[in-house]
């Protein structure tokens, strides 16, 4: 390197500071606009349910049927709790299917034991491939309720073998861990209502941890004590409140959360339901069902609605994080990767023009922009060629920014549905996001470019997942080994 | 631009981006716990408010003395209060509580929101209105709203009016180009109930196939003995989506004008037809087409199998024995869909065929 001439170093050190400095810029506008759309969308939302009678769409003898999958693989400890608040929901019209996706402890014990099971003859209606269909059972206690044993093949494969089963108009996924408010069903069908071309809606994920859940529900929210927890917060509103609502304006969103969404059955079943052989299988279905939809010529619609509420445990150890967050990133890849042809693609509206584009350079390149940042920083530094001040005024500009939007969050949320009844709990979720920069995004930054490195090494396994469980915070429960734990998939 | 420019700008941007900050942090912690105390206020204001409104809806003896009350209170605690109440009572309360309403200015201030330029004015108004049983004009203008939000609203308030001209206008948006207003007008018609059945008769009489689908909707929910003819003639409509309709409101209408058309339609090509057609039967308990069910129990389309297996079902002793006779049948569909079907629970059954 010293044989290079010092004018080549300061050439190669003004182009990159410029290729830096001008996708800095770029990720101003981008968040800049989505979060001017989203103020928009959550405006004009809030008007629109001001006031609003939901028991009207309730006890209305003509909504739609609605049939929840919720697979479940190792959940015999919070099984029964799970399933009687999914049973609870307030929908007039619902169903429940349990799929248990060969578990080797006793989910399905519990099941039969709890909501008096019977078998009865097997026969699935096989729209979609799937593992075989071990047994079938129906409750004699809830006659909505069915709950299928099959043999173990991922989350992908269970959801598919609950389309095969389900009967509603539309289909909710969540995951059987995951805590739904109880009147967030019709709050998530409203936009199947308004517009018949809507295919797939999408709810609220919150952090659960902190809060007290009982019987299924979460009954007093509150901020998690837990550093990692409580840095995820603010990462969640932001993804949620902003990325995603600011979508509907920007031609809809790509990602519906494993962990809550709903769906027009016919569409999913059409496309060809999940695919088995990805770890970002809910994006993956969503560009599916879009993908057809703009190859038909169909108008459709994916929305994303900001008061259909689900909370989820999200991780409190440096590990798990790491491997739910390299997972991530890893699906993300894979999708991009699957879909690439529609990149760019005018064909494909807005989603080839605007969205793909944006969840390439911002979402997959932007861990990859950030490490290069980083890597160079050391290096100006060794080289003695850092303008100290001016990198000071850089990374000062670069936390105001992240702490404006964070903040913006945080309000937009209090004014539109607030949740934290505490002034103490918005001083926590605040000093959690002002400490974000400090360590923890440098962290998420080597954990996406992990995934990334995994991908091109064609890795594809789901890593191991422990949640502490909402029951019982004291002992730890290890669940979802082979890859159930589809949790939301908050990308900014 | 120099070095120095450049930093001197990055400055002031920082500068403006640690106020902007700051403030954005003061509006969360006080915005929240300003909102949180006015939730709180609010709260007791309504405790107390809705003690004095129940006093007014029953006979309150100091009446003019609680009406002050509630009209000291801010617009938004008697307007929530107001729908409220509204969403719960029925009968002679509603109109005490219209009187109420009346008397503290909201029905006037609610009339005046309807003709504004806003939409969500609109639709608070029409709210208002809409659960205090509102007779004048102001509702039935936004019957053609441009909002299709507003406009739902106001045909959802359509439902508790058994007036002919409300009716045909309601009847009208079964073709409204915005689907919740289609659906809400479903809804409504059904609330409505036998009122609705001679506009629909007149509204089935139409060509259009979608509309007549959602027609056929409501017209099933309100089985009234006019729709047969209409039920019969659009039995035989050249749209799968129109006949299997019209099969589901032979269904509820019975008869054997409706047996003779559904045993026809169990024959229909398309798999739709077959399995409306089924379940007609198996609604109708029409014994006469008990073996062309189990016939049907064979099909190529699954859930004409399973519509026919619950029709046999449905049917009692005679679809029993069907269903048996058919576990020991050559066809494999046959058995298979004969063995769950007897395999389920009662509750399951009935949910399952209701």
């Amino acid at each position: 390197m010293s044989a290079l001439p010092s004018y080549l170093y300061s050439t190669i050190f003004a182009q990159f500071d410029r290729a830096i400095f001008a996708y800095f810029l770029l990720l101003i506008a981008v968040y800049g606009t989505l979060v001017a759309f989203s103020l928009w969308e959550l405006c004009l939302h809030v008007l629109r349910v001001r006031g609003e009678a939901r028991h009207w769409v309730l006890g209305s003898a003509v909504s739609p049927s609605i049939s929840i999958l919720a697979p479940a693989y190792n959940e015999e400890a919070t099984i029964a709790e799970s399933v009687t608040a999914l049973l609870a929901l307030h929908y007039a019209n619902l169903e429940l299917v349990v799929i248990n996706d060969g578990s080797p402890d006793r989910t399905l014990e519990v099941l039969r034991e709890r909501f008096a099971l019977v078998p009865v003859h097997t026969i699935v209606w096989r729209r979609l491939h799937t593992k075989p269909v071990h047994r079938l059972y129906r409750s004699t206690s809830h006659p909505n309720l069915v709950v299928v044993d099959k043999a173990n093949g991922g989350k992908a494969d269970a959801l598919n073998v609950g389309l095969n089963l389900a009967t509603g108009d539309l289909v909710c996924v969540i995951d059987a861990d995951t805590i739904v408010d109880a009147d967030a069903l019709p709050r998530l069908a409203r936009p199947f209502l308004a517009d018949a071309h809507t295919i797939a809606t999408g709810g609220m994920i919150r952090v659960a941890n902190g809060s007290r859940v009982s019987g299924g529900r979460v009954v007093e929210t509150a901020a998690p004590h837990n550093a990692l927890a409580g840095l995820q917060v603010g990462e969640y509103l932001r993804a949620f409140l902003f990325g995603r609502l600011g979508w509907n304006r920007l031609g809809g969103t790509l990602i519906i959360s494993g962990a809550f969404g709903l769906f027009k059955r016919e569409s999913m079943i059409a496309c060809g339901g999940y695919t088995h052989d990805t770890v970002g299988e809910d994006m993956e279905l969503v560009i599916k069902l879009r993908r057809r939809a703009y190859e038909r010529r169909e108008r459709h619609k994916v929305v994303f609605v900001p008061d259909a509420v689900a909370w989820t445990e999200v991780p409190e150890t440096m590990a798990v994080l790491g491997r739910q967050r390299d997972r991530w990133h890893r699906g993300l890849a894979d999708v991009l990767w699957r879909h690439r042809r529609l990149i760019g693609n005018p064909r494909y509206g807005a989603m080839g023009m605007v969205g793909l584009p944006y969840f390439l350079i911002v979402e997959l390149l932007a861990p990859v922009t950030e490490l290069l940042g980083w890597v160079a920083l050391g290096m100006w530094v060794l080289l003695g060629a850092l303008h100290g001040e001016a990198a000071l005024v850089f990374f000062a500009l670069a936390y105001g920014l992240n702490a404006i939007h964070v903040t913006l969050a945080l309000l937009a949320d209090e004014l539109s549905f607030p949740r934290y009844r505490r002034t103490r709990d918005r001083l926590l979720v605040i000093g959690w996001s002002l400490l974000e920069t400090f360590g923890y995004r440098q962290l998420t930054v080597v954990w996406r470019v992990r995934g990334l490195w995994r991908f091109l090494r064609g890795r594809t396994d789901w890593g191991r997942m422990e949640r502490r469980g909402f029951r019982s915070p004291v002992t730890p429960s290890v669940a979802n080994v082979t890859g159930l734990d589809g949790e939301a998939l908050p990308t900014r | 631009m120099g070095e120095h420019t450049l930093l001197s700008v990055g400055t002031r941007l920082l500068v403006v981006e640690v106020g902007l900050a700051v403030t954005l942090m003061l509006a969360v912690v006080l915005g929240g716990a300003g909102t949180q105390w006015w939730r709180t206020r609010r709260a007791r204001q309504q405790t107390h408010a809705r003690d004095v409104i129940a006093r007014l809806l029953t006979s309150s003896p100091n009446a003019r003395g609680d009406l002050e009350t509630l009209r000291q209170l801010p617009f938004p605690v008697r307007e929530a209060l107001v729908l409220e109440f509204g969403r719960t009572v029925r009968g002679k309360s509603v109109e005490r509580l219209a009187l109420v309403a009346n008397s503290i200015g909201l029905t006037a201030r609610a009339a005046r929101a309807c003709d504004s330029a806003f939409w969500w004015r609109r639709l608070a108004g029409a709210r208002l209105l809409g659960v205090l049983d509102h007779h004048g004009p102001a509702l039935r203008t936004l019957l053609n709203d441009p909002n299709p939000i507003v406009r739902a609203e106001v045909l959802h308030w359509a439902a508790g009016r058994a007036d002919h001209r409300i009716i045909d206008a309601l009847v009208e948006h079964l073709i409204d180009p915005a689907r919740l207003c289609r659906f809400t007008v479903r809804d409504s018609l059904l609330r409505l109930g036998h009122p609705a059945a001679v506009a629909l008769e007149n509204f089935l009489e139409r060509e259009e196939p979608s509309a007549l689908a959602d027609a056929l909707l409501v017209a099933r929910g309100l089985a009234q003995p006019n729709l047969l003819a209409a039920a019969l003639r659009l039995s035989r409509h050249r749209e799968p989506l129109v006949r299997a309709r019209a099969v589901g409101v032979l269904g509820a209408l019975g008869g054997d004008s409706a047996g003779v058309a559904l045993l026809e339609c169990l024959q229909d090509d398309d798999a739709t037809v077959r399995e409306a057609a089924a379940r007609a039967i198996g609604e109708v308990a029409h014994w006469g087409a008990a073996s062309a069910l189990a016939e049907r129990l064979c099909d190529a389309s699954f859930p004409v199998r399973r519509e026919s297996g619950l029709a046999l079902r449905r049917l009692g002793s005679v679809g029993l024995l069907l269903l048996r006779h058919a576990r020991s049948s050559e066809n494999p569909f046959a058995v298979d869909m004969a063995s769950q079907v007897l395999d389920l629970p009662e509750s399951v059954f009935h949910r399952m065929a209701a």
